[in-house]
């Protein structure tokens, strides 16, 4: 186990390719899905440390994904990144289980301190 | 949200490298990480106290000071304490996740508090009448509602009808993209009344440019057919206002429209009409004084059938200036009532004993031409009385009892005494249009004017009716039209012919009202009485009242009197002020209980659980004390080697001090002892800071002479407040130090004070902040202690802010010494301000304190 | 600050003097007029006073005279017999004697029944002269008396003739005397001197009896005009020659004669004359009225450009917080939606730092151009959103694009076909090639399409045919929708565009505002929507859109 493998779930593509690109670049191995669907089928093929995961998306939103996540790979660390802050969502994704619940736009080094921190098995 | 951000940058530390396979990867964060969070928690905790105490200060504002913007300080204060949860559980490792079940809580009543019902939008866009109670309000606004529970619940008869709800008006909003037009008008309009004017005249054009989106008027045509039908194909109707919040909070009498005598063709017409007048200059300028949104002024409308009147008028169950009186009045005009509210037409007015047995005990009838009756074309149009009708009351006593009784039963239900319009069909039966609560002077014992008074000061009208009593003078101003209104300074006495709402637009400048015509229980009557504005009307005798005249309106015996009564004014009581009423400020009331109290305040109780919270001040409180057991493991014996632990400062304090060692701050030799001493220490701003503390000259330990009216005043509070816990003289405080950093929290008893500074080598860096919070003692005791606090760190240099009880303060950008002066001022601070508030009996001792803290003089605080 | 304001000012000024100064003045032209008409009156009616009392002085002192003369000429014949009268030298003595009282007796003759004179003495020689003829003889037998009126005579100058009957021994004789009467004109010209008023006196017949002008020509018509019989003095203002003038008159001699008073009303400048003080105080107050609103404009506008200032910068604030309380509450509601851009331009800008930062694969000329791109394209996503909620854009109506107006009928065919699949409709499309663009409502064009092909179908019932024309029509584009179902009635079909109007009959709830919302809509969309119908035949309904509709 030598790299951090991190799971970026967002509907947005052109949000996932740069970010991906960014934490790639400082050493995570990233994958990118647009949908919880995908992502539940991605975590099921591969393991990963850590997920960053969108709040709001069409269909299945961040916060199911999460709930199922927990329930499913309950060792996978979900990070909760979102452009809208409400404490709602925060305190219902911290209490689903939710690893941090940050606000987008995010400082790339930022990110990836929580990633690391999240990624360290429980 | 900058906040937020501003949370998630400063979290900047050195990670451990990523992948390194050798890294023991500890089971518990780091304790690096975790001050981090811990530091994190703190700043969240000064900036929720802070907003708690600001709040505090809202509340405890003049009335009429407009509070800061209430929603975005909550937003801030949930915030900072969800960080505040959020960074105790990952310190903790999720150990308290109940606390997010309280924050939760107290969050969702907030949020409910602070955004008054936002009136659940939706709900069918038609609703017959035959199925609306007083519960569809929030659908069909209260007038619409009232007569639909009057219809359904009392089967009193109500016209047939229908309600075009606010579901329809909010997709007639959306449809015709109303709500940026109404924005930018507002937005671009000024203060004076000529700019509302214009800003409302715009919206209504757009308003009367727009059309009812295709689905409303589809179900309109259905709704309207329907009743068509039941009216056996023959239908006129009457289109009213029905706003939402319209009648339950404020009475919105007669600042909108009414369209009278409708056909169906003629109905979205007319819908737009009595939309539009939601825009009415009047109505703007209401909500504008009362600080309600314009975004939330939503209109239904009601459409129903047209009782073609023989008469009708207005009932007051109670005679509003005199709730007590065993009265009921009745004001009526023949033909269609319309003009009774409007003030156009004198009306008879009857006052009845209201009783089982109802009688009618006075009668006045009043001076008309003509009365108003629905022509085919549509509208009202004036016709003659019939000569035949001149002379008699328009009502038969049998029919002013029935309606008496009628009016006992609405009054009864509805709770409180009921402003009812009714009409009286042309088959002789009572038909209710609207009832709604009535706005009632609070009961003044009439004291007759002195005559020594009256000698002095001729009365010039004694012929009018009180419609809400008081006393005020001013300068008069006759107003012809409603263009005078503009002419209408601050101060002067309103004097006109005809009573009318339009003349709530200057109501709030004007200091009484005088009319020649017009009864009590018109629109206008009710507004003034709404304002607590005195006004006489039906005083034929104040025509001779000339404009520029000086005059003093006497309308709790219906007096006016030449020049300034200066008698009189001083026994009117004041003016109601306006805040009162304010959503603003009554959203502050229901929010502050939820945010400020703190009921948990012993931590060893078993009670310290967070499903206790019941409050936000309670979850940071939570928060912040489980956070310090956590993180320096108090009470917990097992040691791991990765762990720093706190040592105790072995010092004759009245506090316990423990010292934690962020680098540098103790002898290397020390910092495996479970004690240490001053002299180990070697951080320099707790050297400095311990050596103030330990001042000798400080004589803590004596008895205190406590006096005794500061002793009631601790008790006093004590009951009313939390209870003071055993421990709470002698908890223990925490040092985090390093060399050149110091954070210095001391919690004794209802006192909460913390240091945080930075002393080293570069000016820029170095800074101190102190606060200070809390304590017992009654407000006006705690409040100068804050003024001592804040009185010495402003002399010492410190910005200050005070709310409250909460003093903060910060210097910055000084060299050392400078600093390490001040911690140590800083520490003999900490101590005599500790319970200084029971030796402050008297607001002149708050300067000499800080004049003898200052000349290091400190018997007064042994 | 200086040019800008000065301009207003100046016309403030203008207007504040002008009002200030009419102010001020009101007071005094109301004052000056008021005591000008009543000066007036009480001028006039002194006039009227003097005249009516000069009138009726000189009635009774030319009554006074004649009657004198008339008493002395009685005594005259009464004291004396015929016999002493006809003596030579005793009318000699009595007329000296009637001389010497007031004078004016130029002869005196006694006459006897034959007309004859028995004696006379005077200037003339009269002694051959009959008088049995004359009128006047034949009076005085008659009326025991006898007054002429003035005239020239045998002597050629004015004079009048007195006479009267002496009845002595059964027979009649009558003594006469020749009266000048230049002394009446100095009597009744006496009493105008010192008034000014010209004052005569008319015979019956309106002419002069009296003169003492140039004006008064003895004998003849004067210019007063007939003169009604009265009593007493009347007074009358005429007007001569342009010139309101009292007439005061009286009748004297029985009727036989009128004393005129003759004056001109007094103009308003007889006030000035009158009133000097008055003027000047008039004058001295205008003065002061002028020179105080010089003085009070001064200083106001002084006062003006304070407030102005203070007053400006107050707007100025309150605008400005007004504004940023408004930014700063939509701000709110904005950020989450600015947020997500904001992340992604974050990330992207991130990519390209990162490999500039790193310099170890700079990135490409296209992948630079493809992030710059994708920046770009987040910065006008952020910037729709503010447009959108700060703007305050206002939106008249849903958007506005370029639509084709074919493609538009085809996917409201597509829905209409959807709810009803069966082929027995026929709906057959004639669209005339080059068709142009138009800027337009797509929904709202195809609500109006759906409405009237829905009405359309209603019409044909199971069979017929819906025909769609698209054409260009002058820069817009035509659409008729044609049926060929039953026809509206002509009185029907002015109406049909009337809400809750509906011609339609059967089972299908609808609420006949169908065709009310298409004018509406179509209204909305600056176009035009007409029918044309005949019964048995069908239907046509015509829209026109414009090449475009003003919009955001």
């Amino acid at each position: 186990m030598t790299t951090t493998r991190v799971l970026l779930v967002d509907d947005e593509v052109e949000f996932l390719e740069p970010i991906a690109a960014r934490l790639a670049r400082r050493g995570l191995e990233c994958t990118s899905v647009t949908s919880g669907e995908q992502a539940l089928a991605a975590l099921a093929q591969a393991p990963y440390d850590c997920a960053i995961v969108d709040v709001r998306m069409p269909d299945m939103d961040g916060l199911e994904l999460l709930r199922r996540m927990r329930r499913m790979w309950p060792q996978v660390s979900v990070i909760l990144l979102t452009g809208h802050a409400s404490i709602e969502l925060g305190v219902k994704g911290m209490e689903l289980g939710a690893f941090e619940y940050l606000l987008k736009p995010i400082e790339i080094d930022d990110l990836v301190d929580t990633v690391l921190r999240a990624a360290r098995p429980r | 949200m900058g906040r937020i951000r501003e949370w998630l940058r400063r979290r900047r530390e050195p990670v451990p490298a990523a992948g390194d396979p050798d890294a023991a990867r500890p089971r518990r964060l780091p304790f690096k990480l975790q001050y981090h969070y811990f530091r994190e928690l703190l700043a969240a905790n000064d900036q929720v106290l802070e907003l708690i105490a600001g709040i505090e200060d809202a509340l405890a504002a003049e009335p009429g000071q407009p509070p800061r913007d209430l929603r975005a300080a909550v937003d801030e204060a949930m915030l900072a304490a969800f960080v505040m949860v959020k960074n105790l559980n990952l310190i903790s490792e999720d150990r308290y996740r109940g606390l997010y079940d309280a924050l939760d809580r107290v969050h969702r009543a907030v949020d409910a508090a602070v955004a008054p019902s936002p009136a659940p939008r939706g709900g069918p866009r038609i609703v017959p009448l035959a199925a609306i109670t007083r519960a569809h309000a929030g659908l069909v606004g209260a007038k619409m509602a009232n007569l639909g529970e009057v219809r359904n619940r009392l089967g009193l008869a109500v016209p047939d009808g229908f309600v075009v709800s606010a579901t329809a008006f909010d997709a007639f909003v959306a449809f015709n993209d109303l709500a940026d037009q109404v924005a930018a008008c507002l937005g671009a309009c000024g203060q004076s009344p000529g700019d509302l004017v214009a800003a409302s005249a715009a919206i209504q054009r757009a308003v009367g440019a727009a059309t009812l989106p295709p689905e409303v008027l589809e179900e309109l045509s259905a709704a309207a057919t329907a009743l068509l039908a039941r009216a056996g194909g023959r239908l006129r109707l009457a289109v009213r206002s029905s706003a939402i919040g319209e009648d339950s909070h404020s009475s919105w009498a007669g600042q909108y429209h009414t369209v009278l005598n409708v056909g169906p063709a003629e109905l979205p017409r007319s819908i737009l009409q009595v939309i539009a007048s939601l825009y009415g200059p009047s109505a703007l300028a209401y909500r504008r004084e009362r600080g309600l949104e314009e975004e939330a002024a939503r209109m239904a409308v009601g459409c129903i059938e047209l009782v073609e009147a023989a008469a009708g008028g207005v009932m007051f169950t109670r005679d509003p200036t005199r709730p007590d009186a065993p009265h009921l009045l009745i004001e009526a005009v023949p033909g269609q009532g319309a003009s009774a509210a409007d003030g156009t037409i004198a009306p008879d007015h009857f006052v009845l004993l209201r009783g089982e047995a109802p009688r009618v005990v006075e009668r006045t009838l009043g001076v008309r031409s003509h009365m108003l009756l629905p022509t085919p074309a549509g509208g009202l149009c004036a016709v003659p009385v019939p000569a035949s009708r001149l002379a008699s009351p328009c009502v038969s006593d049998e029919h002013l009892e029935q309606l008496c009784r009628t009016g006992r039963v609405l009054e009864e239900h509805f709770g409180g005494p009921q402003d009812v319009e009714w009409a009286i069909d042309l088959r002789g039966r009572i038909v209710i249009l609207q009832t709604r609560p009535l706005a009632c002077a609070e009961f003044q014992p009439a004291t007759p004017v002195p005559p020594e008074l009256l000698g002095e000061h001729p009365v010039l009208v004694r012929d009018g009716v009180t419609a809400c009593p008081g006393v005020a003078s001013g300068t008069v101003v006759r107003v012809e039209s409603e263009a005078d209104l503009d002419r209408v300074e601050a101060g002067a006495v309103l004097v006109a012919v005809h009573s009318s709402p339009a003349y709530a637009r200057v109501m709030q400048r004007v200091a009484a009202i005088v009319t020649e015509v017009g009864g009590r229980t018109g629109h206008m009557a009710i507004v003034a009485r709404e304002l607590g504005v005195p006004t006489i009307v039906g005083a034929p005798s104040a025509a001779a009242l000339r404009t520029g005249t000086e005059i003093t309106v006497d309308a709790t015996h219906a007096l006016v009197l030449a020049g300034r009564v200066a008698a009189l004014l001083g026994s009117s009581p004041p003016r109601r002020t306006r805040a009162r009423g304010l959503p603003e400020l009554e959203a502050l009331d229901k929010v502050a209980p939820l945010l400020c109290p703190l009921h948990l305040t012993e931590p060893e109780s078993p009670g310290f659980q967070p499903s206790a919270c019941t409050s936000l001040h309670d979850v940071t409180r939570f928060a912040h004390e489980k956070t310090f057991a956590e993180m320096f493991h108090l009470g917990d014996d097992v040691k791991r080697a990765d762990e720093v632990r706190a040592v105790r400062l072995a010092a004759r304090l009245p506090i316990e001090v423990y010292v934690f060692d962020l680098g540098g701050a103790l002898r290397p030799a020390a910092t495996h002892r479970p004690e240490v001493t001053v002299d180990d220490l070697t951080s320099a701003p707790l050297c400095a800071f311990a050596t103030g503390l330990l001042d000798a000259r400080i004589h803590w330990d004596r008895p205190r002479p406590v006096s005794v009216g500061g002793f009631l005043s601790v008790v006093g509070e004590s009951m009313v407040g939390p209870p003071p816990s055993k421990h709470s003289l002698g908890r223990r405080s925490f040092a985090m130090a390093s060399d050149t950093y110091l954070n210095f929290s001391t919690r004794a008893g209802y006192h909460f004070s913390t240091v945080d500074t930075y002393c080293g080598q570069s000016i820029n860096k170095n800074y101190v902040s102190f606060r200070f919070v809390g304590g017992a003692a009654a407000a006006e005791r705690r409040e100068r202690r804050v003024r001592f606090v804040a009185g010495v760190l402003r002399q010492l240099g410190f910005a200050v802010q005070t709310h409250a009880d909460l003093v903060a303060g910060r210097l910055q950008k000084y060299p050392r010494d400078r600093i390490r002066q001040t911690l140590e001022i800083m520490g003999r601070l900490t101590l005599c301000a500790r319970q200084l508030d029971m030796l402050m009996d008297d607001d002149a001792l708050v300067a000499g304190f800080v004049r003898a803290f200052l000349a290091e003089d400190f018997e007064p605080f042994a | 600050m200086r040019d800008g304001p000065g301009r207003p000012y100046r016309r403030l000024r203008r207007q504040m003097l002008a009002a200030l100064i009419a102010v001020g003045l009101l007071p005094l032209a109301t004052v000056a007029g008021a005591s000008l008409v009543a000066f007036q009156r009480e001028i006039d009616a002194r006039t009227r006073g003097g005249l009516e009392a000069i009138v009726k002085n000189r009635k009774a002192t030319v009554e006074l005279f004649l009657d004198e003369k008339l008493r002395q000429l009685q005594l005259c014949a009464t004291s004396l017999p015929v016999a002493e009268l006809s003596q030579p030298g005793v009318l000699e003595v009595l007329r000296r004697e009637m001389q010497r009282e007031r004078g004016g007796i130029i002869d005196l003759g006694l006459i006897g029944e034959d007309g004859r004179h028995l004696a006379y003495v005077g200037p003339y020689d009269l002694a051959g002269l009959d008088y049995r003829g004359a009128p006047w003889f034949h009076e005085v037998m008659v009326q025991g008396r006898y007054e002429s009126d003035v005239f020239l005579g045998f002597r050629r100058f004015p004079h009048m003739v007195m006479a009267v009957k002496k009845r002595e021994a059964g027979k009649d004789y009558v003594l006469r005397a020749t009266i000048d009467t230049d002394l009446l004109s100095a009597l009744v010209r006496e009493g105008g001197l010192e008034s000014g008023a010209d004052v005569f006196v008319l015979n019956r017949a309106g002419e002069y009896q009296t003169q003492y002008s140039r004006e008064h020509r003895l004998m003849e018509k004067a210019d007063t005009g007939p003169i009604p019989v009265h009593s007493g003095v009347r007074l009358v203002a005429t007007s001569r020659a342009g010139h309101v003038e009292h007439v005061a008159t009286a009748w004297l001699r029985g009727h036989a004669w009128t004393v005129v008073g003759r004056q001109a009303a007094p103009g308003p400048w007889a006030i000035a004359g009158a009133q000097p003080t008055l003027l000047w105080l008039m004058a001295l107050l205008l003065v002061a009225v002028v020179g105080l609103a010089f003085l009070i404009v001064r200083h106001r506008l002084r006062q003006f450009r304070g407030l102005e200032a203070d007053h400006a910068a107050l707007l100025e604030a309150t605008a400005q917080s007004q504004k940023m309380a408004a930014i700063g509450r939509m701000a709110a509601s904005v950020a989450h939606e600015i947020n997500n851009p904001l992340a992604i331009i974050d990330a992207q800008v991130g990519v390209l730092t990162d490999a500039l930062t790193d310099g170890a694969d700079p990135p490409s000329r296209d992948e630079l151009r493809d992030r710059l791109r994708r920046v770009a394209g987040q910065v006008q996503r952020g910037r729709e959103v503010t447009h959108r909620l700060l703007g305050f854009s206002r939106r008249v109506g849903p958007s506005v694009e370029p639509v084709a107006v074919e493609e538009a009928l085809d996917q409201t065919i597509g829905f209409v076909q959807q709810g009803d699949t069966s082929d027995r409709v026929k709906l057959v499309r004639h669209y005339a090639p080059e068709v142009p663009l138009i800027r337009s409502s797509l929904a709202q064009m195809q609500q109006v399409f759906l409405n009237l092909i829905n009405n359309a179908l209603d019409a044909i019932g199971e069979e017929g045919e819906v025909h769609l024309f698209v054409e260009r029509s002058g820069l817009g584009v035509e659409v008729r929708i044609q049926d060929n179902g039953p026809g509206i009635a002509p009185t029907d079909l002015n109406r049909i565009f009337e809400p809750f109007f509906s011609n339609k009959s059967g089972t299908k709830t609808h609420s006949g505002l169908g065709l009310a919302i298409c004018r509406d809509l179509m209204r909305s969309l600056n176009g035009r929507i007409d029918v044309s119908s005949t019964v048995g035949k069908g239907t046509t309904f015509s829209l026109w859109f414009p090449p475009e509709v003003p919009g955001d």
